[in-house]
């Protein structure tokens, strides 16, 4: 090989570098420098039948998909995405949680995600897990906090406040729900949870001419 | 030898060439440097296959399926979205429009995805960036995402 040819295949792999370089696209958002606000969640009707339970929803959500979720006997948070309809969702047999969460009082540990691909590492049936949770008086209902499929808030958190006393931080509600909950002394207002939050849970808060 | 070497050094540059112009023209070169590691596939709870965006990208084409084995919809809404979306029914991967045509599942059944177009899929993520956290060459997955939504927004996808 000759030294030009050398430099031939140098410049071409030059070329496909800046190509990419200056073909990525800068990204780009805009802080709207206002406090975020956690959304409630709608409110939830559970219906048992005796192979499916139905749940009517007060409101939709952003993407059409709620979390449905309840406590199991070892005391963590089992739940699994599901779509509604007609303002309504129809939980049946065979229906299996997609992950389940460590809880210890308002504090949560590991996540656990039960489906890989095409196949379930561990199948926990909903529909069973509900009855049980009516039975013995468990938390259950429906969260439009997509955690712990999403985390986008905390993350987006994290990235700009330099602290371990984050003003976002996840946490477990009275009725079980886990959602974020803020402190706004901390935050900084960049507006990164509000613009990452796919779900629509996290808004700007609203100013007291808006209310 | 040398013609026959000088022909498919050619063709392959030609072929790279295309593969990169492609990539180019949908307005997301950075796809090309997607290695099928398969890190996020594992991670999205829908079940979407994200480095099929990144096919759709260099093939520039919102068009091609790829996999999204775990996202529940009802029967009716997938045969609005696409009568050829690929189902999972009783443990076969059968086409929506045939499986309501058999008389499998009516419209009003909850059903699980299996394959679906890259521009579908687009539509159903839910924008929770696990695949994004994950993919080790940090690959702006959502950005495709974006695009494949709000065709509008790119020159091309
Ligand atoms: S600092 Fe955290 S809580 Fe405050 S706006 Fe930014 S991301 Fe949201
Ligand atoms: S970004 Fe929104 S949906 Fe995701 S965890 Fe935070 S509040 Fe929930
Ligand atoms: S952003 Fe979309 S494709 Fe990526 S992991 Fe989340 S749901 Fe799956
Ligand atoms: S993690 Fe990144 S590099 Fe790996 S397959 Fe997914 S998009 Fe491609």
């Amino acid at each position: 090989m000759t030294p030009n040819r050398y430099i031939n295949y140098f410049l071409i792999i030059v070329l496909i570098t800046l190509v990419i370089y200056f073909g990525r696209k800068v990204y780009r958002e805009i802080f709207p420098g206002d406090y975020p606000m956690v959304t409630p969640t709608a409110e939830s009707k559970f219906i048992f039948g005796e192979n499916e339970i139905i749940v009517k929803l007060s409101a939709t959500t952003k993407n059409g998909n709620i979390i449905v979720y309840t406590y199991g006997p070892d005391g963590n948070f089992y739940g699994m995405l599901k779509p509604i309809k007609d303002l309504s969702i129809t939980i049946r047999k065979g229906d299996n949680a997609d992950f389940m969460v460590q809880v210890y009082g308002r504090e949560i540990g590991e996540t656990s995600f039960m489906k890989k691909m095409d196949r379930y590492i561990r199948k926990v049936g909903m529909y069973d897990l509900l009855i049980e949770a009516v039975e013995k008086k468990w938390n259950y209902g429906v969260q439009n906090c997509l955690y712990p499929i999403c985390t986008r808030c905390t993350d987006g958190c994290k990235s700009v406040v330099s602290t371990s006393n984050l003003p976002l931080v996840m946490s477990v509600m009275d009725n079980g729900e886990i959602k974020p909950v803020f402190r706004k002394g901390r935050c900084p207002r960049c507006g990164k949870c509000i613009i990452w939050c796919p779900s629509g849970v996290i808004q700007k808060e609203k100013q007291p001419w808006e209310k | 030898m040398k013609k026959i070497n000088i022909f498919l050094f050619t063709a392959i540059v030609f072929y790279l060439g295309f593969i990169g112009a492609r990539a180019f023209f949908s307005g997301y070169p950075f796809s090309l440097i997607c290695y099928n590691c398969k890190s996020c596939d594992s991670i999205c709870v829908i079940g979407i296959d994200p480095q099929g965006f990144m096919a759709a990208s260099v093939a520039d084409d919102p068009d091609i399926y790829i996999y999204v084995t775990n996202y529940r919809i009802y029967a009716g809404e997938a045969e609005k979205l696409d009568p050829d979306m690929i189902i999972q029914c009783n443990d076969k991967k059968i086409k929506v429009s045939a499986a309501l045509n058999e008389g499998l599942i009516s419209r009003d059944t909850e059903i699980i995805t299996y394959k679906m177009k890259a521009k579908d899929a687009a539509k159903v993520c839910i924008e929770c960036a696990a695949c994004e956290r994950v993919c080790p060459v940090k690959l702006p997955i959502l950005d495709v995402i974006k695009g494949l939504k709000n065709p509008g927004r790119e020159k091309s996808l």
